[in-house]
């Protein structure tokens, strides 16, 4: 089981309440698809995806960014048992998606950047960072749990 | 059929953006060229030197910055500096946070000439330091984060994977002599 420090707990709550999901989302998602294009090949289904504007403009983007962000609360009400809340997340990845686990982990590094370029150094502390890493860190692992 | 092949592979490695796609299709470059002028465009090289220059008067700030972010998400950087005070705000930190940035900025004016800059550092890496490669990533990351911080705005999408993609090429270079 993942071990939080109270410090690490008010952090991560204290974070995402100041979050927009529906801005944030979309943001990260985007950067993905524009940093590392080829990330597209998850969604052919999106339509026009052929520039960084297309991709920026895109409103399935958005909406899934919305969606994934979102998705996040339950982990943020669940931190104590977050593998257990991402089970079927996860088998749907694997089996439905067939998602690389790896991209979990670059989509937290996007989540991460958008939120530091929002809220700046002075609420993005390298201790907040750690803790919203490590959170985000969890998240990914639990959704790449089920995989075989 | 030479320049359509040459502009077919640019094209790919612009598209995949990916270091492994580099060294497969290395030998239609020259060994200078290899890691760096070809995953970057002119305007995107522009944007990186023009970035840079900005930062080189605040280097220690944002390298120490950099630094400690890395300490706390990855504790295992810090074996690295055992012989160094690395607390908040000390001089070790702010001087060897400006040694990093200053390096990078300094990569940065000519992106083409990345191995030729960085020789002196590829040995002192490779040889006397012996820093995990893996763990350039993680400075990389830290790095790109303290970026976003202070740039917020600024750091638009096609910086981040400019600079994403700079940084990348130059650990790649720093870690040629490893083996």
């Amino acid at each position: 089981m993942v071990e939080w420090t109270d410090a690490e707990r008010s952090a991560i709550i204290g974070l995402w309440g100041k979050i927009d999901v529906g801005e944030i989302g979309p943001q990260a998602l985007s950067r993905l698809l524009i940093v590392y294009p080829w990330g597209q090949r998850y969604f052919k289904a999106f339509g026009d995806l052929s520039t960084n504007a297309a991709i920026m403009g895109n409103p399935k983007v958005a909406q899934h960014g919305r969606t994934v962000m979102g998705g996040l609360e339950n982990a943020v009400k669940n931190l104590d048992n977050i593998k257990q809340t991402y089970a079927n997340l996860s088998v749907m990845h694997s089996e439905k998606l067939h998602v690389d686990p790896d991209n979990f982990r670059v989509l937290a590094e996007c989540i991460s950047l958008c939120v530091a370029a929002k809220f700046g150094p002075s609420v993005f502390t390298a201790e907040v960072q750690e803790a919203w890493q490590k959170f985000l860190c969890v998240v990914a692992s639990a959704l790449g749990r089920q995989y075989h | 059929m030479q320049h359509f092949k040459g502009h077919f592979l640019l094209l790919l490695e612009a598209r995949t953006g990916n270091s492994i796609c580099q060294v497969l299709f290395s030998q239609h470059y020259t060994e200078r060229d290899r890691t760096s002028a070809t995953m970057l465009s002119n305007k995107e090289k522009d944007l990186i030197k023009e970035i840079w220059e900005r930062l080189t008067p605040v280097a220690a700030e944002i390298g120490a910055d950099a630094l400690l972010r890395m300490f706390a998400s990855y504790p295992g950087t810090k074996t690295y500096f055992s012989h160094l005070d690395i607390s908040p705000n000390s001089s070790h930190l702010l001087s060897h946070g400006k040694k990093i940035v200053l390096a990078i900025a300094e990569g940065a004016q000519d992106i083409s000439q990345l191995t030729v800059t960085l020789a002196p550092l590829q040995t002192l890496h490779a040889y006397q330091l012996r820093v995990d490669p893996r763990n350039f990533k993680l400075l990389s990351h830290s790095m790109l984060v303290s970026l976003a911080c202070y740039l917020g705005d600024e750091f638009t999408p096609v910086a981040h994977a400019a600079m994403d993609k700079y940084l990348s090429a130059f650990a790649a270079v720093l870690a040629e002599k490893y083996r």
